[in-house]
């Protein structure tokens, strides 16, 4: 290259400085990158329709999901229902089943859940006055 | 009172207050495991007299027997083993009880998981099968394994002792009760945890069993032994997975030097989300086996919420 001295300088500097900021992007590794959003943990919720059925009646109930309840109550038929919005992930979603009934005999209960558009899973547990499980409803396989 | 009384009624008083003074119907039992000396001693109580030769906080897969240990070894009616190949000195046990005693390796009779072996690490090369694999030998972090184990040293109790099979019986059953709540309790604790961030990165790959029972998927630093250091392409991997995965948090382990740890932690952003038992009881929280699982529980439920 030729040219005067002065505008080599200068030439030079400029080209120094166009390297510098892609090195500098390369070669650091800014906190910041756990928190891109490359989604792998989705956070949109499904549609989910809930069912108990419970073989001796009257009946109470709780249905708790990432440690908060999310369905309970108490019921004099064998059927209950309600609808609710979840983080559903392909690795399925675990719901805590906590159940008693005042008749002093074998029972099961059966949850039935539903999400938009898809098959219904089932999950049934026995018990005698009480029962509390954890159920795991995945959509996997 | 004569002299003579009073000596006789002072041995008396000496033998009834300690019935472990008494010796000669007192099982002993020698114990390669922090669990199984637990288990030993909830399930055995007066009958039996449990050696711990492996200590709480031990690095089970560093440990070697002294001479002291190995006297007490052949000493005893029962040794209880680890088993899935931990213990790398079995043919120091043998010359030194010369097969006196009754040997039980007590991981052997519970499920098993594969791990990959170190092809730098001779005893594990050793143990490797045809495709490069070994057991998995942390089967103590499964609740259920540990119920089946006190049935399994139950039952050598009862055959070495079969005059005390009912306080047997009725210990182990008391034991296995308070582990059946254990495991409902971290069942519950670890359904707080949505299911797609039971991500586990740790120092080394001590929780396959628990993460089994509890769906939790394992990302090790190092591989099954303490003994060997991570390849730099290994981290490299990791930590590409623990961004990708958006791991929260990883875990540092009480037996284990945590710097490679806390380098990667450096390089991801996740946080340091505490200290694990993973090769067995140690000190403060995990001095017990119902304390051990729930600090463990709880440190990886709160850490990745
Ligand atoms: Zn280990």
């Amino acid at each position: 290259m030729r040219g005067s001295p002065l505008a080599r300088a200068v030439m030079t500097v400029i080209a120094l400085l166009a390297l510098i900021f892609p090195l500098q992007r390369l070669t650091s590794h800014p906190k910041a990158t756990v928190a891109q959003p490359r989604a792998q943990v989705s956070t949109a919720k499904k549609k989910l329709h809930l069912e108990l059925t419970s073989t001796t009646v009257p009946f109470k109930f709780q249905i708790t999901h990432g440690g908060e309840p999310i369905w309970s109550g108490e019921s004099n038929s064998a059927n209950v229902s309600t609808d609710t919005e979840l983080r559903f992930p392909p690795e399925g979603i675990d719901l805590v089943l906590d159940v008693s009934w005042t008749q002093d005999k074998e029972t099961a209960v059966r949850l039935a859940l539903t999400p938009e558009n898809a098959d219904t899973m089932l999950k049934t547990v026995w018990g005698t006055m009480s029962a509390s499980e954890v159920l795991t409803f995945s959509q996997e396989k | 009172m004569t002299i003579e009384k009073g000596v006789f009624m002072c041995l008396m008083f000496i033998l009834l207050s300690n019935p472990l003074a008494s010796g000669a119907d007192v099982l002993k039992v020698a114990s390669f495991s922090t669990l199984l000396t637990e288990i030993a001693q909830k399930v055995g109580g007066n009958h039996v007299n449990v050696a711990g030769l492996v200590k709480p906080g031990q690095d089970p897969h560093e440990y070697q027997p002294t001479p002291d240990d190995l006297k007490q070894a052949a000493d005893a009616k029962l040794i209880l083993l680890s088993g899935k190949h931990i213990e790398h000195y079995l043919d120091k046990i043998q010359q030194a009880t010369g097969g006196k005693g009754e040997s039980l390796s007590v991981g052997d009779a519970l499920p098993n998981l594969k791990m990959k072996a170190d092809p730098d690490e001779p005893q594990e090369k050793a143990a490797a099968d045809a495709n490069g694999m070994i057991d998995d030998p942390h089967w103590w972090n499964s609740v259920a394994n540990v119920e089946k184990a006190t049935t399994v040293v139950r039952d050598a109790l009862i055959k070495l002792d079969p005059a005390n099979r009912a306080d047997y019986e009725s210990r182990a059953k008391a034991y296995l009760t308070k582990l059946e709540a254990l495991d409902q309790w971290a069942k519950r604790k670890v359904a707080e945890l949505p299911r797609d961030k039971r991500k586990l990165v740790t120092s080394h790959d001590a929780f396959q069993y628990l993460a089994k029972d509890y769906g939790f998927k394992v990302y090790a630093i190092e591989g099954v032994s303490t003994e060997t250091e991570p390849s730099d392409r290994h981290i490299a991997e990791l930590i590409d997975q623990i961004k990708k995965q958006q791991v929260k948090a990883i875990f540092l382990e009480s037996t284990l030097n945590p710097k490679v740890t806390v380098e990667i932690t450096r390089e991801t952003g996740a946080k340091i989300g505490g200290t694990l038992y993973a090769d067995g009881l140690g000190e403060g929280d995990g001095s017990t086996y119902d304390g051990m699982i729930r600090h463990n529980i709880e440190t990886i439920v709160d850490a990745l919420k």
